[in-house]
């Protein structure tokens, strides 16, 4: 097995990386343990097999291990096989942001007075890629940490599905725990209005939005996201003139300036045309 | 020859009208897939195919040297006849047009209508055809649509699922509660919200009826309500939570004075004691 691009590759205890292009020989099995997620692929002659587990862990590992393996692994009910054309046997992981949007609620809600403004930093899992070839082609995407549905909506007849998420909704992001498979929103709220506002929750249209990966990281920071450098989205405004019902959003341009120099990952999964975006402001807060 | 002729032209037209016809049916189909629902495509093709087929018909018509006024006046006279002798027919065609105005189901969603339950896979003229979950063709006179109840199980994008849950007079009902919610927050294709609550219901004959409520995608409804009995029997087994059943207790008479018990050997009668009259 090789590698190009970022690093090198040894036969075991490998660092996975995000977008690191890895070379297979047939029969061999590339396994990767993301926190929860345990992803085997296998390379044959006329096929690729991926076969997913997930196992319940407390806490997340911060860590990505990936080791090769020669064995022949069984054939599980989680088998997936895909016929393998005349591409290269190279294989990439791309990071993704969700497919809908997040609905996330602070685990204590957050109270801003009249003509007050604040920067939270929210976290959203992220989907696993599975892209072979030197064309990249893509096999499937894997949630990584699955994350549970939930109901946008003013009643249960108009709304949307969209995935739910907790947060701490820290606004230092010197406090932000590093985890290689959450990507980060600076979302800055402005509270125009001259009532308090309430924010129970908080709908991040994530599939609007790109991702972008650190190219600096301190060594702190990359000891403790396992060597990958943060990823992060462009920074969401939030406009509330007189009240949660007139909120308006808007979506920042590139990387934000906390983020540093990055670079593009993932484009959007949507076009932000106007129609989708007043589709979600419409749902902003719950 | 001259009247092979005079028919040949009026044929020739219809044949023409019935290509052209088709041809702009199966164009629709083609173009339209990304912007309009299933629904909508069937029924603009239908629009597109009878409004060409009435116009070249018309034309051959006329070249076959009808008067169309005259044929309209006739066609009147007709309609009354037809009328009354085809009532049902009329009824159900009115009524289908009723329902396209109305629209409260489309094609490809889940409908139910005098207990049947099937995906309605055509709207036509006089009826409505559902392929029921058994795959079965079922056959809906419009007009009974019109007159009787349909439900429509694919309205809206999520549905509430409402199970029933029996546990023994003796169980902990917080506790039991907080296992059945466990459930349903860690199964991640139940939504979080609306928020999902057990209800208690009765205390029933031999059993304390619970009522468990939560969310799902309307897609995943059939699956996940027998995925979840499945796994409250599971959890239930694994912490200990009994769900009864009923129990038939016999008395020999009296309240109080147990029931004779004798247990036969081939011998003949071998013991005999006095027990538990519960059976």
């Amino acid at each position: 097995m090789s590698t190009s691009n970022k690093t090198q590759a040894v036969d075991n205890g490998l660092q996975g990386q995000w977008c690191q292009t890895l070379t297979l020989q047939p029969g061999q099995t590339l396994v990767n343990e993301l926190s929860g997620l345990h992803l085997s692929v296998t390379l044959l002659d006329h096929e690729w097999q991926l076969r997913t587990e997930r196992v319940d862990r407390d806490v997340e590992d911060s860590h990505w291990h990936q080791r090769i393996s020669h064995e022949t692994l069984p054939d599980d009910s989680s088998l997936q096989r895909f016929i393998r054309s005349r591409e290269a046997p190279r294989l990439t992981f791309r990071p993704a942001l969700a497919d809908r949007s997040m609905v996330i609620r602070p685990y204590n809600t957050l109270q801003m007075g009249p003509d007050a403004s604040c920067t939270i930093y929210l976290s959203t899992v992220l989907w696993l890629q599975v892209l072979v070839g030197d064309a990249q082609r893509l096999l499937t995407e894997i949630p990584i940490m699955p994350p549970s549905s939930t109901w946008m909506g003013p009643n249960t007849m108009e709304g949307e599905i969209c995935y739910a998420g907790k947060t701490y909704a820290r606004m230092l992001r010197e406090s932000l725990p590093m985890r290689p498979w959450r990507a980060i929103t600076p979302v800055h709220i402005r509270n125009r209005g001259q009532e308090p506002l309430a924010m129970e929750r908080l709908s991040l249209p994530v599939p609007l939005l790109p991702l972008y990966q650190q190219k600096q990281v301190t060594p702190g920071e990359a000891e403790a996201a396992g060597g990958n450098p943060w990823l992060w989205t462009p920074e969401v405004t939030v406009t509330c003139e007189k009240s949660l019902a007139t909120a308006s959003l808007a979506l920042g341009q590139g990387a934000p300036v906390e983020a540093g120099p990055c670079t593009l990952v993932a484009g959007a999964r949507e076009n932000a045309g106007k129609g989708t975006l007043v589709r979600h402001i419409d749902r902003l807060f719950g | 020859m001259e009247t092979l002729l005079l028919w040949l032209r009026p044929l020739m037209l219809v044949a023409a009208g019935l290509a052209l016809a088709l041809l702009s049916t199966r164009l629709l189909r083609r173009y339209t897939a990304e912007h309009f629902s299933q629904h909508q495509r069937v029924l603009l093709q239908r629009l597109v195919f009878y409004a060409i087929m009435t116009i070249f018909l018309l034309m051959a018509l006329r070249q076959s040297g009808f008067q169309i006024g005259v044929l309209l006046g006739a066609a009147g006279i007709l309609t009354v006849a037809i009328g009354f002798a085809s009532q049902t027919s009329a009824s159900n065609v009115i009524s289908g047009l009723f329902l396209l105005a109305e629209k409260p189901f489309e094609l490809g969603q889940l409908i139910e209508v005098d207990g049947n339950r099937g995906v309605v896979v055509s709207i036509d003229l006089l009826s409505v055809k559902l392929r029921t979950l058994e795959n079965l063709y079922v056959r809906i006179p419009n007009e009974t649509l019109i007159k009787t109840r349909v439900i429509n199980l694919s309205r809206f994008p999520i549905r509430r699922i409402d199970l029933p849950v029996g546990v023994a007079y003796g169980e902990d009902l917080d506790r039991v509660r907080a296992i059945l919610i466990d459930l349903v927050n860690n199964d991640s294709r139940c939504m979080e919200e609306p928020v999902p609550f057990v209800f208690m219901q009765q205390f029933g004959a031999s059993s304390v009826d619970l009522m468990l409520h939560f969310w799902v995608r309307q897609e995943d409804f059939r699956q996940l309500r027998s995925d979840m009995l499945f796994a409250i029997k599971a959890a239930f087994d694994r912490e200990g939570v009994e769900i009864p059943f009923p129990h038939t207790s016999l008395y020999a008479g009296k309240h109080s004075t147990p029931i004779r018990i004798a247990l036969e050997t081939g011998n003949g009668l071998k013991d005999s004691a006095s027990g538990e009259s519960s059976l």
